[in-house]
């Protein structure tokens, strides 16, 4: 018996450890890939966030002190007319800031005036002065009250319809202006106040100061600047307005802290009033600190939707989700290529290993039957007269070494058939043939063994059946089966044949009168190299497997063998074939 | 019986076989001539093309299936008709001999002379 295991199960591991670790390998490296291009992402986004807020903050504070400063041309035109000549009249005063477009121009500046430095002695003179250029009788400097120095408002323009005028309001009673113009005073440049109420009460904002000198009077020093003094050029600026004309944020939104009279960190201005929405989305992004005009003010910029583009922001988690899903889409890939490649190794192997059976077992069974081909062929030629004519002892026992070698042959065969079912190389053709003409073909080759013991041989067939079935095995069963039937019935006995159809099967029964089989024998019947001892198994030659092939041919066909036999009596046995793919032909009908 | 000289030509390594085959197939009136492999077959047609070839599977030096790729018969006008007469029975090398032109199949061991008679006369009347 030629048996190999299949090469699959051997290499299951060795496939499975193939298919795995690959696999795992493959998806552990892309997904590393994909988690630092995530990183990278991430790290990019957060470069790009930053860039952007540098850009926006910078903006901001840049606009701020522009704005700022903006005002600073009128503040120096207005320097410029005090410095060309000692006395500047209400009405020169006017027509110089007539000329500029303030309100369109310089946002958020709601007036500009001209304070002088009056002392106390020169307080009647000023006032005198004050009701002159502004043909007001009644004004005076305000608040009332002896000091020792006045910087009251001479000059007054107004560019906003609820801005008082102001005229003789000493402003260096403020805390907030006084600190203010006394810093403007010493350094010469423009100094801003921090956020103040306006005069009339309304209105709040910052007020900027630029000193005017005394012509030719040196100003190196501070008690220079000061012994110069003249007065104060001074700017009213609204910060609600100057902000929300003059800056624009995209998606982001700022506020502007700075010092009340009191020294006192409030909110300026806020770009969040009245956004209820996006005050509660805003996030402060960046905090910075600026000098405008002597003051501090703390600039917030704060993002409210997403400081880059969505597509930008999503970046990273696209790159991470698509990297992960290309890795487990790649990974799976790799799994079923190798799989795909090992089962078709394993199946190569498989045939290959399948091939070299077959071939072996071919080889093996030419090799036993060739001998015995040529015992064939020359007894045969001296039987058929080749070698000159032949006594009657002489056939006889030429006739005998002839059904030896047959029988050797028949062995040799039966042994491949057992061998092939063993290493699955048997294969078997089913295809629809005549069951009665194969039954008549084998009691035909069988007729010299039949009247060589004398037997009688009686067939029973109501019709001429078609099967399907594999026509070599159903004829090698029925040779099987009525050789033994020939061999185990002693001479003269009787043999009958009964082939018929019942409703789910069709049966063909070979039953003699021969020495039968003991109940406790008939289990060994068809298992392999089984020989049941009787008074013939001594001088009849066999192999023992004869029943076992023929049981295992029927199985493939769909069928069975079933055996009843008394010893001393006979032995029915019958081969049941599957009633399914049976034809019934009744218009043929032969006679056996 | 006289088979008005047709020839055949036996290819077949065992030479106790072979001459059994010649002495059964002459005792008929065929002309037989012998081969003992592949190669020697082939010697054998270039000097006279045979009508019948009797080819064994398993032979030294050029096999049955070496002899017919290199024989290629279906290219031939007058095709002689090719038994495969072997003990050698692996289905796929009987399945190769059929797609390079030979006619029939049969198991050496299962023909005794009666039959060798019987199979050859039936290829030559086909």
């Amino acid at each position: 018996m030629f048996i190999i295991p299949p090469i699959g199960r051997l290499l299951r591991r060795d496939v499975l450890l193939l298919q795995v670790v690959p696999t795992l390998v493959v998806f552990l490296v892309l997904l590393t890939f994909a988690i630092i291009s995530w990183r990278s992402a991430e790290t990019t986004l957060q470069a790009q966030k930053n860039q952007t807020i540098d850009e926006r903050m910078d903006t901001l504070e840049d606009t701020i002190r522009n704005r700022i400063q903006n005002s600073e041309v009128l503040l120096r035109a207005g320097a410029g007319l005090f410095d060309a000549s000692e006395a500047v009249s209400a009405q020169e005063w006017s027509q110089l800031y007539q000329k500029f477009d303030i309100p369109q121009k310089f946002a958020g500046v709601s007036a500009i005036g001209y304070a002088p430095i009056v002392h106390a002695p020169d307080k009647a003179a000023f006032e005198e002065t004050l009701r002159k250029e502004n043909n007001n009788p009644n004004l005076a400097i305000t608040p009332s009250g002896d000091r020792s120095l006045y910087v009251p408002t001479l000059y007054f323009e107004s560019f906003r319809n609820n801005t008082g005028t102001g005229f003789g309001n000493d402003m260096y009673v403020n805390s907030s202006r006084r600190a203010a113009m006394d810093m403007a005073a010493d350094t010469g440049k423009p100094v801003m106040t921090s956020k103040v109420t306006f005069i009339n009460g309304s209105a709040s904002g910052v007020i900027q100061y630029m000193p005017t000198y005394t012509q030719n009077a040196p100003l190196n020093t501070r008690e220079e600047r000061r012994a110069a003094l003249r007065g104060f050029i001074f700017a009213s600026i609204r910060l609600n307005e100057l902000f929300k004309q003059t800056i624009n944020t995209n998606n982001f939104e700022y506020i502007v802290k700075g010092a009340d009279d009191n020294g006192k960190q409030q909110v300026l201005f806020s770009s969040l009033e009245n956004k209820h929405d996006e005050a509660s989305d805003a996030k402060l992004v960046r905090s910075s600190e600026i000098d405008v005009l002597g003051q501090k003010w703390q600039v917030e910029l704060l993002a409210t939707k997403g400081i880059v583009s969505s597509t930008d922001n999503e970046r990273p988690s696209t790159i991470l989700t698509a990297g992960i899903a290309i890795s487990l889409i790649a990974s799976v890939a790799v799994y079923l290529l190798i799989q795909f490649r090992t089962r078709s190794f394993a199946l190569g192997e498989e045939r290959k290993l399948q091939q070299a059976k077959d071939e072996l077992l071919s080889l093996a069974s030419h090799q036993l039957r060739t001998p015995a081909t040529g015992v064939k062929q020359y007894i045969g030629m001296v039987l058929d007269g080749f070698g000159g004519r032949l006594l009657q002892g002489q056939v006889k026992l030429l006739d005998q070494a002839y059904k030896s070698n047959e029988r050797q042959l028949q062995i040799i065969n039966e042994f491949l058939y057992v061998a092939k079912l063993g290493s699955g190389s048997l294969t078997t053709t089913k295809h629809t043939f005549d069951l009665v003409s194969v039954m008549r073909d084998v009691i035909e080759e069988m007729d010299l063994e039949v009247k060589d013991k004398e037997h009688t041989l009686k067939v029973t067939a109501p019709t001429l059946i078609e099967v399907e079935a594999d026509e070599h095995s159903v004829r090698m069963i029925l040779e099987n089966l009525l050789s033994n039937a020939i061999k185990y019935t002693p001479n003269h006995g009787h043999i009958d044949i009964i082939i018929s159809k019942g409703s789910e099967e069709v049966t063909v029964a070979i039953k003699d009168n021969g020495i039968g089989i003991a109940k406790k024998d008939t289990s060994l019947l068809f298992k392999q190299f089984s020989r049941i001892p009787n008074e013939f198994s001594v001088n009849i030659s066999g192999s023992g497997i004869g029943l076992y092939l023929s049981q295992q041919l029927a199985e493939r066909n769909g069928g069975r063998i079933t055996v009843s036999s008394e010893p001393a009596v006979g032995s029915t046995f019958t081969l049941h074939l599957p009633y399914k793919s049976v034809k019934n032909l009744t218009k043929r009908h032969k006679k056996l | 019986m006289n088979k008005a000289g047709k020839k055949v030509l036996v290819v077949e390594d065992e030479q106790a076989l072979s001459a059994a085959y010649k002495i059964i197939l002459e005792s008929a009136g065929y002309q037989v001539r012998t081969a003992f492999d592949g190669q020697e077959a082939l010697d054998e047609i270039s000097k006279e093309a045979p009508d019948i070839i009797l080819l064994d599977l398993k032979m030294p030096r050029m096999d049955g299936i070496a002899f017919l790729e290199a024989y290629q018969p279906q290219l031939l006008k007058d095709k002689p008709k090719i038994v495969v007469f072997s003990n050698f029975d692996l289905q796929d090398e009987i399945d190769r001999a059929f797609s390079l032109g030979a006619d029939k199949y049969v198991l050496k061991a299962w023909a005794a002379p009666k039959d060798l008679l019987k199979i050859v006369s039936e290829i030559e009347k086909n």
